[in-house]
């Protein structure tokens, strides 16, 4: 299962603090 | 579906992965920051936002773990973490060795190890397991200066 975040600006100050990559996803609910 | 299956989350999840939906006004922003104009589309970025790698469009989950794992690879390539790089490109060539992303992987194997120890033959060395394994496919061409008389 992926732990998808919600908020992109937390997604890049978690990668940031933790010296990861992001991995953005952009999605159509349809 | 793709997400669903064990082998893609768990590489998936090796970064920090944050999904939003574009149907939503409140993401309006951040779709034209991106230019966002067809799903699904993944970016790679690092924690300043920037993009490193990015795809578009539906790939089966072999296919779509090879590509991430080789998209990974390129985002470490990009930010001279030679080594992390290494490790996923050999990954791809080692589980997904039929994927489409393979002879990517093979060619930046070669190109990753020659910007780490410039001195040495690993790029020739790699392509010519790539002309070899991957005869027909874009990334043979790509070296195919190599085979000029």
């Amino acid at each position: 299962m992926i732990s998808w975040r919600k908020d992109f600006n937390e997604a890049l100050k978690e990668a940031k603090r933790d010296s990861k990559l992001v991995f953005f996803d952009v999605f159509n609910p349809g | 579906m793709t997400y669903p299956e064990t082998f893609v989350s768990e590489i998936v999840n090796r970064c920090v992965p944050v999904q939003i939906d574009n149907s939503k006004p409140e993401n309006e922003s951040l779709l034209k920051r991106y230019h966002h104009i067809w799903t699904p589309d993944i970016r790679i970025l690092n924690g300043d936002g920037d993009v490193l790698q990015e795809w578009q469009g539906y790939l089966p989950p072999a296919e779509f773990a090879a590509r991430a794992l080789v998209s990974i690879g390129q985002a470490h390539l990009r930010l001279r973490e030679f080594d992390k790089a290494e490790e996923c490109y050999v990954e791809t060539l080692k589980r997904f060795p039929a994927a489409i992303a393979a002879p990517e992987a093979q060619y930046y194997l070669g190109v990753t190890r020659y910007r780490r120890h410039p001195e040495g033959n690993e790029l020739l060395h790699q392509w010519a397991i790539l002309r070899a394994k991957y005869p027909v496919s874009e990334f043979r061409l790509k070296q195919s200066f190599k085979e000029l008389p």
